[in-house]
């Protein structure tokens, strides 16, 4: 038996983030590229957005585009025009706010995320926290 | 080297690091996104040693990754683990199967130490492997870790339940609760951190940890701040031990010169002070320093 083990021992485990309604802002340049990039998909497809623990400012910024997730019971589900972006409950706190842009440029280009509820942002615009 | 009296005598210390245990899916990828170097399950505790940093690049806990039954107890020296597991959970990516759990009331970390420490592991049944000195061991609900210091140290994490009729057990065999000072002692001959030595939100270069951040990581909190004072070489402050012939106190005192001098352990024996201070770059090439006290006082340098 080892140190976490043994008959009645048993841990608390650490409660999830706090859940709210996220709003998030879609520019109409990156609505345009999505519609581009989902184009006769958008019925059974969606965009991901979420957040998770690295880079330099402690948080990083993850997007795809997946299939719509069966079980979306955790997801929040906001729509523009067609497009469906999902976001997790537990990413709700992190992201509540954003704003999601595209630049059409061949340096620095594609899709960008600004956050007004990050007290600091990584030059690579990646990461925040 | 060690002159007290007390470190002849077999003594207990109860320190007061935190636990979080992450059990699932590849906890180790998860954790080792936010530590300063990378992670693997190793049996060297020096080589499980890492850092949690802020953005700007200073500590906010020195942890240990001990490796049990599939599960990562990660052992900080920071009080309070609450704002580990707060960045742990937030950095939880929708799709990762990682349960994070508080440890903090179930386990409890103790060091024996003394001259005869081994006397004493035997006594409590302690097991020992050969050639494992750098390794925890898990017994009986325990991982035990021997020590090369000196004195020789026994580490130990139990459940906490069990706490009270360990150390009764070990009362019998002349175990001793060590004082702060005397454990403050063994610390400083050892170089041992303490969360007080961290109290300020050093950066890793200040306080003895620099080769804790690997420079070919890529990216974790502070790695930006680390990689520029790397790369320009702009370290300010260093950790030292010291000894002065008079009673000194943790805190902020000035050199003769108005340099700031952060003394973070203290321990008195007799008429000394023996500590870790942290201490400006100048006096990095000096054996010796004045300082401003009641009276004209001599800190007397050893490196880290």
């Amino acid at each position: 038996m080892g140190i976490l083990g043994g008959d009645g021992f048993s841990l608390p485990i650490v409660a999830n983030n706090p859940i709210i309604p996220a709003s998030i802002t879609v520019t109409d340049s990156a609505l345009a590229q999505m519609k581009k990039t989902l184009e006769n998909e958008e019925s059974t497809h969606c965009l991901i957005i979420s957040a998770q623990s690295g880079g330099c400012s402690g948080y990083v910024y993850d997007m795809k585009i997946d299939e719509n997730p069966k079980d979306n019971i955790e997801f929040q589900i906001l729509l523009f025009d067609d497009i469906r972006i999902y976001i997790h409950n537990s990413d709700s706190y992190l992201l509540n706010g954003i704003e999601l842009d595209y630049k059409d440029s061949l340096m620095g280009g594609g899709f960008n995320i600004a956050n007004p509820n990050a007290s600091r942002e990584c030059g690579c615009g990646q990461s925040f926290g | 080297m060690i002159v007290d009296g007390n470190l002849s005598e077999i003594n207990y210390h109860i320190r007061e690091n935190n636990f979080t245990i992450l059990q699932g899916n590849n906890p180790l990828g998860f954790l080792n996104r936010i530590i300063t170097n990378t992670i693997q399950n190793n049996s060297d505790r020096n080589l499980n040693l890492t850092l949690l940093c802020g953005a700007s690049g200073r500590i906010e806990d020195f942890l240990e990754v001990i490796f049990s039954d599939g599960k990562l107890i990660v052992m900080g020296i920071n009080t309070n683990g609450d704002n580990n597991r707060q960045k742990l959970v937030q950095g939880k990516n929708w799709n990762e199967k990682i349960n994070i759990m508080d440890g903090d009331e179930a386990l409890t970390f103790l060091t024996i130490f003394g001259e005869e420490v081994n006397d004493i592991a035997n006594s409590f049944n302690l097991e020992k492997s050969l050639d494992e000195s750098k390794a925890w061991i898990e017994s009986e609900s325990k991982l035990i870790c021997y020590n090369n210091t000196n004195p020789p140290s026994i580490d130990l994490i139990i459940q906490t339940d069990s706490l009270s009729f360990f150390l009764e057990s070990g009362i019998e065999s002349a175990l001793k609760k060590s004082s702060i000072n005397t454990w403050n002692k063994f610390c400083i001959d050892n170089s041992i951190l303490q969360c007080d030595d961290l109290m300020s939100s050093p950066l890793p270069f200040e306080c003895g940890l620099g080769h804790l951040i690997d420079s070919n990581k890529g990216c974790y909190p502070g790695q930006e701040i680390h990689a520029r004072i790397e790369s320009r070489g702009k370290h300010t402050k260093f950790i030292a031990k010291f000894v002065a012939n008079s009673h000194l106190h943790t805190g902020k005192y000035r050199s003769e010169d108005g340099k700031k001098i952060m003394i973070t352990t203290i321990s008195i024996i007799g008429d000394k002070s023996y500590g870790f201070a942290i201490l400006p770059t100048h006096f990095q090439d000096n054996n010796e320093i004045s300082i401003i006290d009641k009276k004209p006082t001599t800190l007397y340098l050893e490196s880290f």
